[in-house]
């Protein structure tokens, strides 16, 4: 009996599966997004196949411009732009990873029994130092995180991650609120399932999607806020090639060499731009009610 | 009830939950000091200091005490303005804060006003220009402002408008009261950087505003009057779609003041963000306090002012449907 249920269920949702990934092709912000994404992603793997050592001196062709040696040029140093900004995509991505994951592993959880709680301290409670936390300005909470940690790429990304919390705890609440009144949330109800099981397994798998889309949107934010830190001299340290830091050191030489200054801010501003667009695309391709501009 | 105690009842009520949010916020930012590396007692004697004269110290400042009873002690500090004294030079934190604040508020306040005067005529534009051309347009603008990094258009803009016309000079601050002009002149690349990236999240808001409102049938029945499309818009669908514009920008001030710590660390004005940044290097974190808390508390306040407008702004909102 079981087995025809699962065949059942198999046969329905293999089509609509299929639905989604054509749904998800047609959508313009999905596709172009998802290979700016995936272009990060390859260029931050393949980095030291396809560049130069990044720490690699060049002292022949110092500050220069584009060329066919340095497709980016060289920074005042003579090091390779292309190489320290591939490079560079590799902390960046491994910031945006841990930042996201680390805010979604403490964030849903919390953001649940937010909802779920049967005390309504528990759930009171956690919504007044959500709005606490949420009361510092961003960047200045990574800031106060970061001062605790102290300088480092790792440092920085559990920065980004325990000052994205609060978001992630908002999100996860409204979602799994939402999915409250539905009637299998009842059934699982009625059939005395834990609360802890019925939300594991019943609630946050319908709540995926816009779980999905805030993690998109957030990896975006991480990137530019790790960038923001390493600018500051709070995030990633020299001589690892972070574009923040690159930025940073790129400050003291506009008066002479633009090109120094322009190739790490364009980098952040394409990923950010990739990692956005995916997430409206999704937005939109899961939620065709609540379309973005 | 009457609406007059209806409104109290709504007024009290949401002013009891921001001194519940600021009482949170304190023992939040008082989580922080204790969970900084390092001995504060130590920071303050010096490197060099014995360890009776630590010892001293901490007992001096009160560190010796259990935690409730040091949180209680600062809490009182706090309300009577004393925010603790700076390790680096001895001065009041509350008196390095005011220095500070007014550039960053006059920081802030413009951009948001550039936000608004690049965000609602965009905003309108994406919503009533017909075609492809406008929705594209829109979309790229704000698109280009969430992705493009207020920093980094910062620089672009100082090796543009600086280095290469040298139309304006960047770095540094003259304040407002001792000379406006060239206050204004400096400001002024600051402020476009901020308020471009600002305004891409508020065009979203008048753009959807707009369409939700135009289809209102108040609309449609100043259309059947034969009203001009211009008038309409005057007249019916602005005054009524900026209502949630006022919110979205009141609540950009949080999200903007973390932003300006980039924006005065490129321009090196001396506003709250590089007192934050700069204290952080110094190990001055009884500096970096004072700042987490006054941060927050406008935040907050902001955030509350914004609430009150918007049940002014908007006679339908009734107290009732905003919580009493």
């Amino acid at each position: 009996m079981s087995s025809t249920v699962n065949l059942g269920a198999a046969a329905v949702a293999r089509p609509r599966r299929a639905g989604l990934a054509r749904r998800l092709l047609r959508n313009p912000s999905v596709v172009i997004g998802g290979l700016v994404v995936l272009l990060l992603v390859a260029g931050a793997a393949l980095a030291p196949l396809v560049a130069v050592a990044p720490d690699a001196v060049d002292a022949t062709a110092a500050g220069q411009g584009p060329s066919a040696a340095h497709p980016f040029g060289t920074d005042p140093l003579g090091r390779d732009l292309f190489s320290r900004i591939l490079h560079g995509a590799r902390v960046s991505l491994f910031a945006g990873l841990i930042a996201v994951a680390l805010s979604a592993l403490i964030g849903i959880p919390v953001g649940a029994v937010a909802a779920y709680a049967q005390s309504r301290l528990v759930r009171g409670g956690i919504l007044r130092v959500v709005d606490a936390l949420q009361a510092f300005p961003f960047l200045i909470l990574a800031l106060a995180a970061a001062a605790v940690l102290g300088p480092g790429t790792v440092n920085a990304a559990v920065a980004i991650g325990i000052a994205f919390v609060p978001h992630f705890v908002r999100i996860a609440r409204a979602q799994v609120l939402s999915q409250l009144g539905m009637e299998y949330v009842e059934a699982a109800r009625v059939l005395r399932l834990p609360s802890g099981r019925i939300v594991i397994r019943h609630i946050l798998p319908n709540a995926v999607s816009p779980l999905l889309v805030q993690a998109s949107l957030a990896c975006g934010v991480a990137i530019v806020t790790e960038a923001g830190l390493s600018f500051l001299g709070l995030g990633t340290q020299p001589p690892t090639p972070s574009w923040g830091a690159e930025l940073r050191a790129a400050q003291g030489y506009l008066l002479t060499d633009i090109n120094y200054a322009f190739w790490p801010g364009l980098a952040i501003s394409l990923a950010v731009l990739g990692f956005n667009l995916l997430g409206d695309g999704l937005r939109d391709v899961f939620d065709p009610r609540r379309r973005s501009a | 009830m009457n609406r007059g105690r209806v409104a109290w009842r709504w007024l009290l009520r949401r002013l009891g939950a921001t001194v519940l949010t600021l009482l949170i916020v304190s023992v939040i930012v008082f989580a922080f000091t204790q969970a900084l590396p390092g001995d504060p007692a130590l920071v303050h004697a010096g490197a060099d200091a014995s360890p009776e004269r630590v010892e001293q110290v901490r007992e001096e400042l009160g560190l010796d005490r259990p935690l409730p009873v040091q949180y209680l002690s600062y809490i009182g500090d706090v309300v009577t303005g004393d925010f603790g004294v700076s390790a680096r030079d001895g001065r009041p934190v509350l008196d390095l804060i005011a220095e500070r604040l007014p550039a960053t508020l006059e920081l802030a306040i413009l951009s948001l006003l550039v936000a608004v005067l690049i965000a609602v005529p965009a905003g309108i534009f994406a919503a009533k220009g017909s075609g492809r051309l406008s929705g594209v347009l829109t979309s790229a603008l704000t698109l280009t402002g969430l992705s493009v990094p207020a920093f980094w258009f910062a620089i672009m803009l100082i090796y543009v408008f600086a280095v290469q016309l040298q139309w304006f000079n960047a770095g540094g601050y003259v304040p407002l009261t001792v000379d406006w002009q060239a206050n204004l002149a400096l400001m002024a690349l600051p402020v476009v950087a901020t308020g471009f990236r600002r305004s891409a999240e508020i065009a979203r808001f008048v753009r959807s505003a707009v369409l939700d409102v135009s289809t209102a049938d108040y609309v449609r029945v100043a259309e059947a009057k034969g009203l001009t499309g211009r008038r309409i818009m005057r007249r019916h669908i602005l005054p009524n779609s900026m209502i949630p514009v006022v919110t979205v920008t009141g609540l950009q001030m949080a999200e903007m003041l973390g932003g300006l710590v980039l924006t005065e660390t490129v321009f090196g004005i001396p506003g709250i963000g590089r007192l934050i940044v700069d204290s952080i290097f110094a190990r001055d974190f009884v500096v970096v306090q004072g700042c987490l808390l006054t941060a927050a508390v406008l935040v907050v306040v902001v955030n509350t002012l914004v609430d009150l407008l918007y049940t002014r702004l908007d006679p339908r909102i009734t107290l009732e449907a905003a919580g009493v």
